[in-house]
């Protein structure tokens, strides 16, 4: 019997032994990981090194920015660099990043969107991050006039409507990463693409009051303007708007996206009126569902940083809360 | 003394049978709730063979209880048959069968059934019942509609000796060893027995999966006089990674129907997100006493302390669904891969972008097994670089617990008048708390994570009240360990008073029984959730999470009998009917029970009205058989489901109260002698379980606030604009996830200890799952009949017409409303017709199995026995044992957009249903050895 036993309570023992291990990972060293290692980004020097400029790209395809919503497929090898200046993190920008190159050498400056099917960017491609793209298989055109990297897809279908959406140009698949997009060096935050392009004084405000300046070359701009909002001014603050799609009105004290007014890109478009162009303005377009959105529509003359690009007039689109400050 | 017991007993039973037309929920219904959610993709039920019955199933493969009647040739079966198709009996839930463990019920209060895990392992401990039908009356008490088993735990009933068994096999486990000893009982009047099992699988037969479980048992057992005191401890520490179900699409590019989408490559090991510890150390003391032969009298308790959590993926802010088969990294979200004109050459030919996107994300899928499954290392990266920016981790994985400790005690008390009549009587109590919370299990490299409902951030900003989990410690860092989320208590209360009567006169048999059972339930906030805050008119808010609800009582009960002739030996025919009021289930009872108190609308005790008719014969010592014939009528059930929605990028309870079902069925079984040791068997059941109304419908979703609840609730009448009562349209549903109809043919043989089996198994009518989501009437298009015969429809363009002016037409309308289900409503806005969506119905298929055994004694007086059981022996591995569809519809809405426009996804969720599919071809090993 007590043979018996003990062959039982050795056998006990081993299982729990071996029970304590099952199932269980240690924990990897997160400190050697990178969007190379985890499959995200293309390994460090399998992509050809750059061919173009942004600037150069632009220009060369300038027909696929002029006309809107048009693009084409990119099928040889067309290689650039360009640095992260904008991204998802503040959560007003989605599935998007914003590249720009300075060529101080050329004289150039300019920037294209990348954008990239998938909701949270930013940690793979942090600001001041320079990014390698080669564009062979992908497509470059404009969504509403801006200059993007991207893949044609039809927008959704209206439920029992006769309309088949609309086809646009999208995001490219995350998966394509892999083979087009390489990370080169790490972030950057002393990186001159990240200092915004001041319009805040009256010389910058004539620029861009003047209408030929809507062009594929300056959009989109990481840019810096002035101003006050419309919808805060006097009056017009306590005046809730109605929204396009929804009955009701916008709650008060107003905030930069109220869902009761988003339109069907869900977004909200505020006015900015400038300083010294009298009457003149441009818009700062806010989505829903994000920090920004929720931000007290300010009474007062701001300045506001952020991606800048046109459609009928200027637009803008914070990257963060702190992208707005008061004066 | 005997007749007095006799009306006695009738007159009680009499009295609670029609004190049931008077019962009255009394339902308090305070401002509080909470409970245990069985979450959609752990739906679907199985019942268990002896092989099977220590696999620990997972939630979403949770053992149905098959009353084992020893004398019923089919109940006696139907387990060991059907398990691997994961047959219910009569397609009824565990909660509608009783296990009891030494006379008292164990039946879980909160989710009603019986956990198999408790005894996991311990097999040999498990033969020891008796088993009933759910009409027949028995030694320990009254059963469900399901019938019941009663497990004999005492150290006495352990088999004298000792037994070593030895189990190999490619299961959930690979491995197991058990070993049991018993004393019986000595010359002192002692009896002591013990049982220990180890269960284990580096990795299951399902890839990714693996097992890990000690079980233990010890007894022990004092006779004195007329006198018996046993005292039985036991559990089953056990940790068990789980299989997810998946569509068909994805086991298409997996190449398998037994892909799991629980696990990935964590620096190159495999690692499985959903992981189950469970153990529940139990304490049973029994008392027996039999003063005199007639009377005999049972008294056990019990306490029990549940330990039971599982892991589950999380993640914040923005970041990306890290579920492999999240719709959005499939192929077919690229386009309608289901509507011909999209795959015609035309529209390929036009839209090559599309071709290429597809067959990007084809390639991915199919290029490496490591794409198609969870990608640790990457949700690592994204924590530590959102950690150096100063962020939360956004990917966890959390641990939900529910936790439970019961006291229980019954007593039974069974008198035998002469050789024809018995009495037993008892009472039952058990007081539950369920502990309710999870915890931060791993923050995958991530420094903290703030406990804020990231949902409620992004629609109602950072402030709002509803972003907080707990207003007491808002914005609160939490690290490993901590509790965060959510964190609530339940109370349920049950007090049992039962008694049932048998009488014997010549032929005649008749069974009576009666039962009454009061019940109160309570939920207990430990958290002041923001979403449990209700707004005032005044603008203030009343606290409707942290602290107590009201109580909600419910005084329940009901009678069954069964009357039986035996005309000539081997001919029975008997005639069963029963009638009862049951108390909803806690985890049913409450709106959102993990952030508030609100108890649902139509709370009240559901009515079970059930009869059978069964005809058991045998012929002379060759034929022996059984023909059944049963109806079952359930009606005011409640009925929770709650689910992740990715339409509102939330947690979701969608409670159907007042509502009907019907079950019933044929069952037979038949077995024939050949020659002395040859034998062919037979059983076969054809039967029908299907919702008979439209069951009304509330919606909670975590995070909303009053206002955008409220939205998700409404349903307007599209003529005058009026109000109506949200409704789920499941009329005509079938039950899902189990065969309701199966035929088993087989022989047997058996030779100088040999024991062979052979069984050939059919199966047929296996529904999917229905989801209730996709079937509300507010989510359903709705049809206007106007008077020239057109149709308009409200919800997707108020303006446009669908004009029905030929054949053709109606045809398609007519297959519209099949397919996609809808109300129609006449000109007066009266509506005329309801239609659910279609139910899929998976294929039929067959299913082969065998045993052999041999059996062998050795001069010693020890005994070996071995056994192998083979099952699916032809492999078919495309036999759905049941599924379930997601909770979404095809369209996209907001609460902000205007609601006449829903945009149809490119991914159609009604065409992707999530499927579980029965075991490929596998073995089971099974060698012992009694000393």
């Amino acid at each position: 019997m007590k043979q018996y036993l003990s062959i039982l309570l050795s056998g006990l023992m081993a299982a729990l032994l071996f029970s304590a291990c099952t199932g269980d990972v240690d924990d990897p060293n997160i400190w050697a990981m990178s969007a190379e290692s985890v499959g995200v980004t293309a390994p460090s020097g399998t992509l050809p090194l750059p061919n173009t400029t942004i600037y150069a790209l632009k220009e060369q395809y300038s027909s696929y920015f002029v006309n809107n919503n048009t693009w084409t497929q990119i099928k040889k090898d067309v290689v650039f660099d360009g640095v992260v200046c904008a991204n998802d993190e503040g959560g007003n920008l989605y599935q998007t990043i914003m590249l720009r190159d300075i060529d101080e050498e050329a004289g150039t400056d300019a920037s294209i969107i990348l954008a990239i099917k998938n909701s949270c960017l930013y940690p793979y491609f942090k600001m001041g991050q320079r990014v390698r793209v080669n564009l062979k298989g992908l497509y470059l055109g404009n969504y509403s006039y801006m200059p993007r990297i991207g893949q044609p897809y039809w927008t959704s279908v209206i439920t029992t409507g006769s309309s088949t959406g609309n086809y646009r140009l999208g995001p490219i698949l995350f998966e394509l990463l892999q083979t087009n997009v390489e990370l080169v060096g790490k972030p950057d935050p002393t990186a001159p693409e990240l200092t915004p392009i001041d319009y805040t004084d009256e010389e910058g405000e004539r620029w861009l009051c003047n209408t030929t300046h809507m062009s594929y070359r300056y959009c989109p701009q990481l840019a810096t303007v002035r101003g006050y909002i419309k919808e805060m001014y006097k009056a017009y603050a306590d005046i809730a708007e109605s929204g396009q799609y929804l009955d009701g009105k916008e709650p008060l004290p107003k905030i930069f996206a109220p869902e009761v007014l988003e339109d069907q890109g869900y977004g909200v478009d505020r006015t900015l009126l400038f300083v010294h162009q009298t009457g003149k303005w441009m818009t700062i377009r806010t989505s829903t569902q994000n920090d920004i959105a929720f931000m007290r529509l300010p009474a007062d003359t701001c300045t506001y940083t952020g991606v800048m690009s046109y459609y009928t007039g200027w637009q803008m689109q914070l990257r963060y809360t702190s992208d707005l400050k008061h004066q | 003394m005997n007749k007095v017991v006799t009306l006695t007993a009738a007159a009680w039973a009499l009295a609670v049978m029609g004190l049931m037309g008077q019962i009255m929920p009394q339902t308090v219904v305070g401002m509080e709730g909470s409970v245990t959610q069985t979450t959609e993709d752990d739906g679907s039920d199985f019942s268990f063979t002896e092989s099977q019955l220590d696999d620990d199933v997972d939630a979403a493969q949770t053992i149905s209880n098959v009353a084992s009647s020893n004398n019923d040739p089919y109940l006696s079966q139907v387990g060991f048959r059907w398990s691997a198709m994961r047959f219910r009996v009569r397609a009824l839930d565990n909660m509608y069968s009783t296990t009891f463990l030494n006379g008292l019920e164990f039946n879980d209060l909160e989710l009603g059934r019986y956990n198999y895990s408790l005894l996991g392992g311990l097999n040999d401990l498990t033969r020891q019942k008796e088993g009933s039908t759910g009409f027949e009356n028995n030694s320990f008490g009254v059963t469900g509609i399901g019938g019941g088993d009663n497990i004999n735990l005492r150290a006495s009933h352990v088999s004298k000796g000792n037994k070593f068994t030895l189990t190999a096999c490619n299961r959930n486990y690979k491995a197991r060893a058990i070993y049991t000893f018993g004393t019986g009982v000595t010359s002192r009047g002692w009896a002591f027995a013990g049982s220990f099992g180890y269960r284990w699988a580096n990795e299951g037969v399902i890839e990714g999966t693996f097992y890990d479980s000690f079980s233990y048992y010890l007894g022990a057992e004092k006779r004195w006089d007329r006198h018996a005191l046993s005292i039985s401890t036991f559990g089953a520490p056990t940790k068990r990674a789980q299989q997810g179900a998946s569509t068909e699409e994805v086991y298409w590019l997996a190449n398998s129907h037994y892909y799991n989408p629980n696990w990935g490559y964590q620096d190159g090991e495999k690692r499985n997100a959903r992981v189950v510890n469970d153990y529940e150390p139990t304490l049973i003391i029994t008392w027996d006493w039999k003063p005199d032969p007639k009377n005999q009298l049972v008294t056990t308790a019990a306490f029990k302390y549940s330990n039971y959590s599982s892991s589950s993926l999380g993640w914040a802010g923005d970041a990306y669904d890290p579920r492999p088969d999240y719709y959005k990294n499939l192929p077919s979200s690229i386009f309608n891969v289901y509507d011909p004109e999209y795959l015609g050459s035309e529209w390929q030919s036009s839209n090559p972008q599309a071709r290429e996107q597809w067959t990007t994300l084809y390639d991915f899928w199919t290029s490496s097994k490591a794409n198609r499954q969870i990608n640790w290392d990457r949700m690592y990266l994204v924590n530590k670089e959102n950690a150096l920016l100063g962020g939360d981790a956004l990917y966890y994985v959390e641990r939900r617990h529910n936790d439970q400790l019961v006291w229980a005690l019954s007593s039974t008390w069974t008198h035998a008048m002469g050789k024809s009549q018995k009495l037993l009587a008892g009472a039952y109590l058990n007081h539950t708390i369920g502990l309710h919370y999870k915890t931060m299990d791993d923050l995958l490299g991530g420094v903290f994570f703030t406990d804020v409902d990231k949902y409620a951030i992004n629609d109602y900003g950072r402030d709002a009240i509803q972003a907080q989990s707990d207003m007491r410690h808002p914005n609160r860092k939490i690290k490993e360990g901590d509790r965060f989320g959510y964190d609530y208590n339940t109370y349920v209360d049950v007090a049992k008073l039962w008694a049932q009567y048998g009488l014997q006169r010549g032929p005649w048999n008749l069974d009576v029984s009666a039962h009454l059972v009061a019940t109160q339930m309570q939920r207990d906030g430990k958290m002041q959730n923001g979403q449990g805050q209700v707004q005032l008119q005044d603008g203030s808010f009343h606290d409707n999470s942290f602290g107590k609800s009201g109580w909600a009582r419910f005084m329940g009960g009901g009678g069954k009998a069964q009357l039986a002739w035996t005309p000539i030996a081997g001919q029975r025919l008997s005639l069963a009917g029963s009638a009862e009021k049951k108390a909803p289930l806690v985890r049913n009872a409450f709106v959102a029970p993990r952030v508030q108190n609100n108890y649902v609308d139509n709370l009240k005790l559901e009515t079970i009205l059930s009869g059978e008719a069964t005809w058991l014969f045998q012929v002379g010592e060759a034929l022996v058989g059984k023909v059944n014939a049963y109806y079952s009528r359930f009606i005011d059930g409640v009925e929770q489901t709650a689910f992740y929605n990715d339409a509102n990028f939330s947690f979701t309870y969608l409670t159907m109260s007042k509502m009907r079902r019907q079950h019933y069925g044929l069952e037979m079984a038949v077995s024939y002698k050949i020659l002395s040791n040859l034998s062919v068997h037979a059983m076969g059941t054809l039967s029908g379980a299907e919702y008979t109304n439209n069951p009304y419908a509330q919606l909670n979703t975590e995070g909303m606030n009053q206002e955008d609840n409220a939205k998700v609730n409404l349903w307007k009448n599209p003529i005058t604009g009026e109000k109506q009562d949200l409704r789920v349209l499941a009329k005509g549903m079938h039950v899902g996830s189990t065969p309701l109809s199966a035929l088993n043919l087989g022989l047997k043989y058996n030779k100088n200890y040999w024991f062979l089996e052979f069984n050939a198994n059919y199966y047929n009518n296996v529904y999917v799952g229905f989801s209730p989501y996709r079937r509300l009437s507010n989510i359903v298009e709705n049809y206007v009949f106007d008077n020239q015969g057109a149709y308009l429809t409200t919800k997707a363009y108020a303006t446009e017409t669908w004009p029905i002016t030929s054949d053709e037409e109606r045809d398609a309308f007519r297959k519209k409303l099949k397919e996609s289900g809808g109300v129609v409503f006449d000109q007066h806005g009266n509506i005329v017709g309801s239609f659910g969506a279609e139910q899929e119905k998976h294929d039929g298929g067959w299913m082969f199995d065998a045993s052999i055994g041999k059996s062998i004694r050795f001069k010693n007086r020890s005994t070996m026995s071995i056994n192998l059981q083979l099952q699916n022996i032809a492999n078919n591995t495309d036999l759905r044992t049941g599924g379930y569809e997601q909770n979404r519809d095809d369209n996209y809405y907001t609460l902000s957009s205007d609601p006449k426009i829903g945009k149809q996804k490119t991914y159609l969720f009604s065409k992707n249903s999530k499927y579980y599919y029965a075991n490929a071809f596998n073995f089971y090993l099974n060698v012992s050895y009694r000393f």
